[in-house]
């Protein structure tokens, strides 16, 4: 009897240690996140098109140097509309604590001479190349060992302010994943839970409806345009700015969203785009639920209201009434992606304020990244 | 083996029989033991699967809006008036109810109207001072709370200045919410409950927000300035639906307590990491970085300054030299202010270590880190939101500013030393 609860005993430790071997595992697991440092950066959204700069500040929150290993992928539509899908890379070498920056039209020189206070100032982290004038893409960014392979101090994190036009500014924090206890000597990385984090299975992005009339403007700002009176077609929030039998025509005010949408399959060492289907589940406030999809190829930058379910009744099909909307939006084909968005608020002189968000995120799903080759 | 042994149990003794009984029930016990410990295994597991965690990217049970502004009267004359719109949106496919507490920290003139004779409201460490002469610039605080429900997926949204009325639907009622004064300064925290009668904390994690702060003129041609971020979420620890016992929110254990022994909630981040430019004012441009603090502990029960948490926060600050600096700085409820004047007063800015006259070069990261204290009724974690403003001065349209909200990273725990949220709230029986 005893032999028999002595191996059931025994039996169940193991079952046990099994359980605590599977739990450990399990809060080990890699996360990814806007707001904790990683291994593997993207930045979906980097603008440089003439009237839009971006800002990329990149730091290492580790005390061990960190030797990083960049990719820009340009996005922009190349011939017939199909994006250009080239990428180049560079690397970064930060010590302890370092943060950095550059500015995607410049880039950064190697320049230890640079002077105190300047755009170079600081230890030079490498050669960053700039951009040439209408490149919209993405970069992503992977901590390397010095044999060139992948590791995972998970000590990155970065922001990226888009500029422009004028005075207008935009920032959000770049997507960071995880890698995990084990990391291959190989350029794939994969995206798995275990190697790195997975992607999301899902965002979710809270949106006033395309081309509906911007809340605060309308109520604060120029919200109408003159009809009559001696200033027909001038901006105006009061009748009394039209002039004598002049009228101020107000809901002229609006909103427009842009998505950009980064796959994770990356395969840098063939140069292959991803194509995936985004699937858009969409909720007004009354709980009306709408639906749209779109296909992604390679990466998109696109306005919502290109689909009827994001538009606002007062645009031409649009479909929503309320004020605000949330979309569910998941990929049904192609693997996950990673996304952020921006808002334009336009009041009726034409002024534009612009603000990026980070989307919300659900669940996981796998991917792979597959780094170029060094040789 | 086996049947020669159940043969003996069953002709043995009555002691052998008894012996065999106990051990086996000393078997089931082993058996339960190691159930009830592989239980808390998988429970644990559970947990560990779910990794409650602070965040801005995830939902959560409990959502904070850490900078809500309202300035619809220009009531400084700075040819530009300010207001906030709250999204939230209920992620759950099942009806929730939320609970809601607008905190106002808006200063006000202890003497009566501003020297701009527009409100009692002011702003702290101006130089002249808001107020007229003989005044002060005092710290207020307190708390107005609403209830609001929602259906299912359903999004809502309103503009501070004026409330909202959330729309019934699904079978939820929907709700209303005042709106703030005409300058307000403050933040929002909701948490999702039972129900609006009994408002006790459920053990979800269904809400997403966001917010949109507005600089709007319509002096000259007008300028359009918007920054958005997302609320934090701190997420339940159990994600079941269950109802928690009582209107204190654990945010992580807390040794020696004995009303959070347990974490209800994910624990406040031990280090917060902002990167940020450093600030720099040269002929013509201006660029600085505002960092909103506010702390992980609050009483709602207690509608009293003096009753709400004092935190300590230590700055360590590193320019691209990798070159370290610090500071530290004492608040109360709600701290709101430019970088450079965390060490420096108005005026004497380029002698601020967040000064690129300072560091040398133009970004910098600064690791927040608030001091833990002894006490186990109350925690010392704190949560912030930073924006970046890049001004052109005097341009032909007069100032013309560019501006960004972001979300800051979190690093570590302080473990044993959770926060607590305390509020009393109920309308039923």
């Amino acid at each position: 009897m005893g032999t028999i609860q002595r191996t059931h005993a025994g039996w169940m430790l193991g079952a046990l240690g099994a359980c605590v071997l599977v739990a450990s595992a399990s809060y080990a697991q890699p996360q990814i996140a806007t707001e904790r440092p990683g291994s593997l950066l993207m930045f979906p959204k980097v603008v440089r098109d003439g009237t839009r700069d971006t800002v990329l500040q990149i730091t290492n929150t580790g005390n061990m140097p960190n030797h990083v290993r960049c990719f820009y992928l340009d996005g922009a539509p190349g011939f017939g509309g199909v994006p250009v899908w080239t990428v180049r890379d560079f690397e970064l070498d930060l010590t302890r604590q370092q943060p950095t920056h550059w500015r995607a039209s410049q880039g950064r020189k190697v320049d230890q001479k640079s002077d105190f206070g300047s755009e170079e100032a600081g230890l030079d982290p490498g050669l960053v190349p700039s951009l040439p004038v209408g490149f919209t893409g993405a970069l992503v960014c992977a901590e390397i060992g010095t044999d060139g392979f992948p590791v995972a101090l998970n000590a990155l994190k970065g922001e990226a302010t888009i500029e422009g036009p004028g005075v207008n500014e935009s920032k959000y924090n770049a997507l960071a994943l995880q890698g995990g206890t084990t990391i291959s000597d190989d350029n794939v990385l994969d995206l798995n839970g275990t190697e790195y984090a997975a992607c999301p299975a899902a965002s979710h992005l809270n949106f006033i409806p395309d081309g509906a009339n911007d809340p605060v403007i309308e109520e604060l700002g120029f919200d109408g345009i003159c009809t009559g009176g001696p200033t027909p077609g001038l901006p105006c929030f009061t009748s009394g700015q039209c002039g004598l039998g002049g009228s101020c025509t107000t809901g002229e005010t609006n909103v427009t969203t842009a998505l950009t949408v980064l796959p994770c399959n990356l395969d840098f060492q063939n140069g292959i785009p991803s194509r995936i289907t985004l699937q858009f589940e969409v909720h007004d406030e009354f709980e009306v639920m709408f639906s749209g999809s779109t296909q992604v190829d390679c990466w998109r930058s696109f306005n919502i209201g290109i689909l009827s379910s994001l538009r606002s009744n007062l645009q031409p099909f649009g479909a929503i009434t309320t004020q605000y909307a949330t979309a569910r939006i998941t990929s049904s084909s192609g693997g996950p992606f990673v996304a952020v968005a921006e808002s334009f608020h336009t009041d009726s002189a034409g002024n534009t304020g612009s603000a990026a968000v980070n989307l919300h995120m659900e669940g996981t799903s796998n991917a792979r990244v597959i780094l170029s080759d060094t040789f | 083996m086996a049947q020669r042994e159940a043969g003996v149990m069953h002709n043995g003794t009555r002691s052998e029989r008894s012996q065999a009984m106990t051990m086996g029930r000393g078997s089931l016990r082993t058996a339960g033991a190691a159930v009830a410990m592989l239980a808390g295994v998988m429970a644990l597991h559970g947990t560990a699967a779910a990794q409650a965690t602070v965040a801005s990217d995830r939902p959560a049970g409990l959502v904070i809006w850490p900078k809500i502004v309202v300035d619809t009267i220009d009531a400084f004359n700075q040819g530009r008036t300010v207001d906030t719109t709250i999204q939230f949106t209920n992620t759950s496919s099942s009806i929730r109810t939320i609970q809601c507490f607008i905190v106002d920290t808006t200063s006000r003139c202890n003497n009566g109207t501003n020297r701009f004779s527009t409100s009692e409201a002011c702003r702290e460490g101006q130089v002249p001072s808001d107020c007229l002469p003989g005044g002060a610039c005092l710290p207020e605080w307190s708390e107005t709370d609403f209830p609001v429900t929602l259906s299912p997926r359903q999004p809502f949204g309103w503009t501070a200045s004026e409330g909202g009325t959330v729309p019934p639907a699904g079978g939820a009622p929907g709700g209303s919410i005042n709106p703030t004064d005409t300058v307000f300064t403050g933040e929002v925290k909701c948490v999702e409950v039972n129900s609006q009668a009994a408002a006790l904390p459920i053990n979800a994690n269904d809400i997403k927000g966001e917010a949109n702060i507005y600089e709007v003129s319509t002096v000259n041609t007008g300028s359009v300035d918007v920054r958005s971020y997302n609320a934090i979420g701190v997420q339940t620890v159990l994600n079941d639906g269950s109802t928690q016992n009582d209107q204190v929110l654990c945010l992580g254990a807390t040794s020696g307590s004995a009303e959070c022994a347990t974490a209800e909630y994910a624990s406040c981040p031990a280090v917060l990491i902002l990167n940020h430019f450093f600030d720099q004012s040269v002929p013509g441009f201006e660029r600085r970085t505002d960092l909103t603090l506010i702390p992980c502990s609050q009483n709602f029960a207690e509608n009293d300054l003096t009753e709400q948490v004092v935190n300590a926060v230590q700055f360590l600050v590193y320019n691209e030299f990798e070159q370290r600096f610090s500071a530290s700085t004492r608040f109360q409820c709600f701290r709101e202010t430019q970088l450079s004047l965390i060490d420096s007063r108005p005026g004497q800015e380029r002698f601020s270590i967040w000064n690129v006259g300072v560091q040398g070069t133009l970004t910098g990261q600064t690791r927040i880190r608030s001091i833990v204290g002894p006490e186990n009724d109350v925690g010392h974690g704190v949560l912030a939101v930073a924006e970046q403003f890049r001004e052109f001065v005097a341009v032909a349209n007069g100032d013309e500013i560019g501006s960004a909200a972001f979300n800051l990273n979190y690093v570590g725990l302080n473990p044993g030393r959770g926060d607590f949220v305390r509020y009393s709230v109920s309308t039923g029986p």
